[in-house]
C-alpha cells in the first residue's frame, strides 16, 4: 500500500477516525493490527519476520532489563547478532556470495564456483525496522531509556505504520512515549499534518516521478546516446528527485502520524542549502546519519582521538552506511566517496579557518560553498543511481571531459525524454521547493500555514490542483514506487 | 467561536472550490468529441424538453438511425444517446442522464448490447464523458471494470496530460474548441460500403449466460424507468449485413415478450429496401443510405404512437435538416 495509492487515502481516514472513535485502552492494539495489515498488503509472508524481530528485541531488552542469567551485554549481543544475521540473509548474502564468488576467480580462475544465491525478495521496510529495533536494545543497554515491558507498546513502536516501510528511524526516547498517553483528536494536528501530506504528494507526483522520466531515459539509453551535458542534467536532475521523492515519503509519514497525534522527528532539513557535505550529512536523512552518529560513529571514538582514527572512523561509518542502502558495491562507493569528501573536508578546514575572517558571512562565499557541496553531492549521486561501477567510470570519464561541456546547450534537456512544458513546470516546483526549504529554516512552515485560514487552503488548494493537472499518474503509467522503498 | 465559524465557512468553500476545480480540469482536458457516441456535451445543450424521441444503445444505434430524418418524416424531435459497444447496464445509467434534461414520450432502445460481455473495451469513454453526477458515480461502481473505475470516477485520471495540447500547434485549435449543437444530433454520418468489411471475420458478441441474465435484470429496470417517466419503450434489433445467429433473436424474442414491444428488423431488410452491397458500412453496420432508408422506415411506427410534437427549437431542426442534405450532397 504505497503512500501515493488511492487504497492508502481509503486507510488513512477509516484508521483516524476508529483510532478516536476507540476507547483509549484498545487504541495501540488497533494501531497495531493497522500497522501490520498496511506492512501484509506487500506480502503477508513478511510480516513474520517483522513480528520474529519485534519479538527478539523486545525479549533480549526485558532480560538485558532483568540481568538475566547475570549478563547484560550477552542480551545485546544475541539481540544484534539474530536481526543483523536475518537483514544480512535478505539483503546481503546474494551479494556477499557474488563478491566472494568473483574474489576467489580473480585469485583462482581455474577453481572458482559460481556463487550460491537464494531466491527471495527483500522484505520492504526491513533496513528500517531492523535499525529502530536495535536502537531501542542499545538505548535500553546503555540505560537511556527504560525498558518497555508492554508487548503491544513496543510492537507498534516497530510497526507504526507511518514510519515503518521508509522512516524516519525514530528513536525509543522520541516514540515510545507518545504511545502512553491519551490522544485527542485536534483539528490544529488534522490542518498541519494535512497540508504535509499535500506538500508530500505535491513532490512525489509533480518534481519526483517527473525527474525519473529523464532520470530513466538517460541511465536506460545507450552510452554513445548520452551526451555530457545529457548525464550532467540527467545527475541534477537525480539529486532532486532523490530528495523530492524521499522527504515526500518523509512528509506523508509525518503529516499521517500527526493527525493521529504524533510526533514523528524531521528526516530532512534543506540538505541542498548546506554549505559543506559535512553540514549536508546533518541535513539529509537525519534519522539515519544519527542513528549511525550514536550506534557506530560515536562507539568507534568519533573525532575524540587522533586525526588518522577520526579520518578512519568516517570512512567506516559513512561506507557502511552506503552498504546500508544497497548490496551493491555501487552504493559502497557513494558511501565512501561521500566519506572521502568529509576528511577533505577536515583536511581543508585549516585553511578556511584562516580565510574565515575575510570571508566570513559573505553571501557569495556561502553560495558558492553551497553551490560546491551541491556539485559533490550531486556527483556522489551518480555512483548511487547506476547499476554498475563501470557505469559510474565510463559516465565520470565523459562528464569529465572538457571537450564535451562545450556542447551543453537547452537542447540537451529537451532531448531527454521529457516535454518542455514539463521542463518549466519542474523549473517553477524546484524554486518553490527551494522557496519553501529557506523558510523552512526560519520556521515551522507546515505549522505556520495551518494557523493562518486563508493560507492553508490556498496552499491546499494549489498543491491538489497543481497535482490534478500536472502530476505523474494516471492510466498511462506505472505509478513509481519511493526510492527508499527498495532499502 | 467566531474562528470555528469562519474555519467551518472556510472548509466548506475550499471544498466546493476542488469540486469545481476538479470539474473545470475534467472538461478542460477531455479530447474534444464530436462523433461515435458518447456526445453528452452537445446533447445537454438542447433546450430543456424539446426531445419527443430517444434512441439507446451501442453503435448500432448511432451509426443506423438519423433524427433529421425522422423529423423530416415526422415532425418529431428525436436524439440518438449511444456509445461504442454500450452495455445494457451502462445504457440505464445513460438513460437516466438522459432523462434529466429530456422528457421523451418515446424511447427505442438497440438489443445488441444484451449479447455483450459485462465489460467492453470503452468504458473509459463511455463513462468519462458523462457528465459528473451520482448517477455517473452509480455507473462506474456498478457498469464498470475496475480497473476502470478510478478513471470513470475522476476523468483527470486519464486525460489530465491532454494540457499539453493547448500549447501543441498541432493540436491546440481542437484543445480550444468549443461545443455546439450537434448538427446530426447523435447519428454519426459514414459513407463507405461494406466492400471495405465483408471479408473480415468478426464477431458482435461474446455471449455469456450469466451476463445475459444480468442484462435481463437490467432491461427490467430500464422498462420500470420509462414507465415512470411515462416514455413509451421500443425495444429492436436493427437490420445487420452479418447478423447475429437466429437463435439469439429468438431466445431474446421469448425473453422480451412479456415485459415490452419487441421488433427484429433483420428479417425486414427487403421491405427496409436495404442493398446489400451499398447500404452496409462494415457487416454491422449501415451507411448513412443504409440508415436514411431505416429512419424513413420505422416512422410509421413513430407515428403510430401519436406523441406530442414540440415546437421547441424548430430553427435548429430545420438547420438539421439542410446540414444532412450538405453532408449527403
Amino acid at each position: 500500500m504505497n503512500f501515493n495509492s488511492i487504497n492508502f487515502y481509503l486507510f488513512l481516514p477509516a484508521v483516524v477516525i476508529i483510532y478516536f472513535i476507540l476507547r483509549p485502552k484498545y487504541r495501540n492494539i488497533f494501531l497495531l493490527a493497522a500497522s501490520f495489515y498496511f506492512y501484509m498488503c506487500w506480502k503477508a509472508e513478511y510480516a513474520v519476520l517483522m513480528f520474529l524481530s519485534i519479538l527478539t528485541t523486545y525479549i533480549c531488552a526485558i532480560f538485558m532489563d532483568n540481568v538475566f542469567l547475570g549478563k547484560r551485554k550477552l542480551w545485546l549481543v544475541l539481540n544484534l547478532v539474530i536481526n543483523l544475521s536475518i537483514l544480512f540473509f535478505f539483503k546481503y548474502f546474494n551479494f556477499t556470495s557474488a563478491l566472494i564468488s568473483d574474489i576467489t576467480r580473480l585469485i583462482n580462475p581455474e577453481h572458482s564456483t559460481d556463487a550460491a544465491v537464494f531466491n527471495v525478495l527483500l522484505p520492504v521496510g526491513i533496513s528500517f525496522y531492523t535499525f529502530q529495533a536495535l536502537g531501542y536494545t542499545i538505548d535500553v543497554y546503555r540505560k537511556d531509556v527504560p525498558v518497555e515491558k508492554s508487548f503491544v507498546t513496543y510492537a507498534l513502536f516497530v510497526s507504526f505504520f507511518p514510519q515503518l516501510v521508509a522512516g524516519p528511524i525514530e528513536r525509543s526516547a522520541n516514540l515510545l512515549p507518545q504511545f502512553k498517553p491519551i490522544h485527542k483528536f485536534k483539528v490544529k494536528n488534522f490542518h498541519e499534518g494535512f497540508i504535509l501530506i499535500l506538500w508530500g504528494l505535491f513532490k512525489k507526483l509533480v518534481i519526483a516521478d517527473r525527474l525519473a522520466v529523464i532520470v530513466n531515459y538517460t541511465y536506460s539509453a545507450a552510452f554513445n546516446d548520452i551526451t555530457a551535458a545529457g548525464y550532467i542534467i540527467a545527475a541534477i536532475a537525480f539529486s532532486y528527485q532523490i530528495y523530492s521523492d524521499f522527504s515526500a515519503y518523509s512528509d506523508i509519514a509525518r503529516g499521517s502520524a500527526l493527525i493521529l497525534g504524533f510526533k514523528l522527528m524531521r528526516n530532512f532539513n534543506a540538505p541542498y542549502l548546506a554549505a559543506s557535505v559535512k553540514e549536508f550529512w546533518r541535513k539529509w536523512h537525519i534519522s539515519l546519519s544519527t542513528w549511525f552518529k550514536d550506534y557506530l560513529y560515536f562507539p568507534l571514538g568519533g573525532n575524540r582521538c587522533k586525526k588518522p582514527k577520526y579520518y578512519l572512523n568516517l570512512i567506516i561509518v559513512f561506507t557502511i552506511s552506503g552498504l546500508w542502502h544497497g548490496a551493491n558495491l555501487t552504493f559502497v562507493l557513494w558511501g565512501l566517496l561521500n566519506g572521502i569528501y568529509q576528511v577533505i573536508g577536515d583536511v581543508l578546514h585549516a585553511i578556511r579557518k584562516k580565510l574565515a575572517p575575510r570571508f566570513k558571512g559573505n553571501i557569495i562565499t556561502r553560495t558558492v560553498s553551497r553551490l560546491a557541496t551541491f556539485i559533490l553531492v550531486t556527483y556522489a549521486f551518480i555512483f548511487f543511481r547506476v547499476e554498475t561501477i563501470k557505469d559510474a567510470i565510463m559516465i565520470s570519464s565523459k562528464i569529465f571531459n572538457i571537450e564535451n561541456i562545450r556542447t551543453i546547450s537547452f537542447s540537451c534537456i529537451t532531448e531527454l525524454g521529457l516535454q518542455v512544458e514539463y521542463l518549466w513546470v519542474l523549473a517553477f516546483a524546484i524554486v518553490l521547493l527551494t522557496l519553501v526549504d529557506i523558510i523552512s529554516g526560519y520556521i515551522n512552515a507546515a505549522k505556520k500555514i495551518s494557523r493562518t485560514i486563508f493560507f492553508k487552503y490556498a496552499a491546499c488548494f494549489f498543491l491538489i490542483v497543481s497535482m490534478i493537472i500536472f502530476g505523474y499518474y494516471g492510466s498511462a503509467y506505472d505509478p513509481q514506487e519511493f526510492i527508499y522503498f527498495q532499502f | 467561536m467566531k474562528r470555528k465559524v469562519l474555519e467551518f465557512l472556510s472548509a466548506v468553500i475550499f471544498s466546493l472550490a476542488v469540486l469545481y476545480a476538479v470539474v473545470q480540469i475534467s472538461e478542460a482536458t477531455l479530447p474534444y468529441r464530436d462523433g461515435y457516441g458518447c456526445l453528452w456535451r452537445q446533447y445537454l445543450l438542447e433546450e430543456k424538453d424539446s426531445i419527443n424521441v430517444m434512441f439507446f444503445g451501442s453503435s448500432l444505434a448511432y451509426c443506423n438511425v438519423i433524427p433529421s430524418v425522422i423529423y423530416e418524416e415526422t415532425e418529431c424531435t428525436a436524439y440518438v444517446m449511444a456509445g461504442p459497444q454500450l452495455t445494457i447496464k451502462q445504457t440505464y445509467y445513460y438513460m437516466k442522464e438522459a432523462f434529466k434534461t429530456q422528457s421523451p414520450k418515446l424511447v427505442f432502445l438497440e438489443t445488441a448490447g444484451m449479447f455483450f460481455s459485462e465489460f467492453t473495451d470503452y468504458s473509459r469513454i463511455n463513462i468519462g464523458y458523462m457528465p459528473y453526477s451520482l448517477n455517473r458515480a452509480a455507473a462506474a461502481f456498478f457498469a464498470v471494470e475496475s480497473e476502470e473505475r478510478l478513471g470513470a470516477l475522476f476523468t483527470p485520471y486519464n486525460y489530465h496530460e491532454l494540457w499539453l495540447d493547448y500549447f501543441d500547434e498541432d493540436k491546440k485549435e481542437e484543445a480550444y474548441r468549443i461545443y455546439t449543437y450537434d448538427k446530426l444530433a447523435g447519428y454519426t454520418f459514414l459513407r463507405a460500403t461494406v466492400a471495405q468489411d465483408k471479408n473480415r471475420d468478426r464477431s458482435l458478441t461474446d455471449y455469456n449466460e450469466e451476463t445475459y441474465a444480468e442484462n435481463l435484470k437490467t432491461l427490467k429496470k430500464i422498462i420500470e424507468l420509462c414507465n415512470k417517466k411515462g416514455a413509451n419503450l421500443v425495444l429492436y434489433s436493427t437490420p445487420m449485413y452479418k447478423p447475429l445467429d437466429i437463435s439469439y433473436y429468438e431466445m431474446l424474442k421469448e425473453d422480451i415478450k412479456p415485459l415490452a414491444v419487441y421488433y427484429d428488423f433483420n428479417a425486414d431488410k427487403e421491405d427496409i429496401g436495404l442493398d446489400m452491397e451499398e447500404d452496409f458500412y462494415d457487416i454491422f453496420h449501415l451507411n448513412y443510405k443504409g440508415a436514411i432508408k431505416f429512419s424513413r422506415y420505422i416512422t410509421p411506427l413513430i407515428k403510430s404512437y401519436k406523441i406530442e410534437k414540440t415546437n421547441k427549437s424548430l430553427q435548429l431542426w430545420k438547420e438539421r435538416t439542410e446540414y444532412l442534405e450538405k453532408r449527403i450532397g
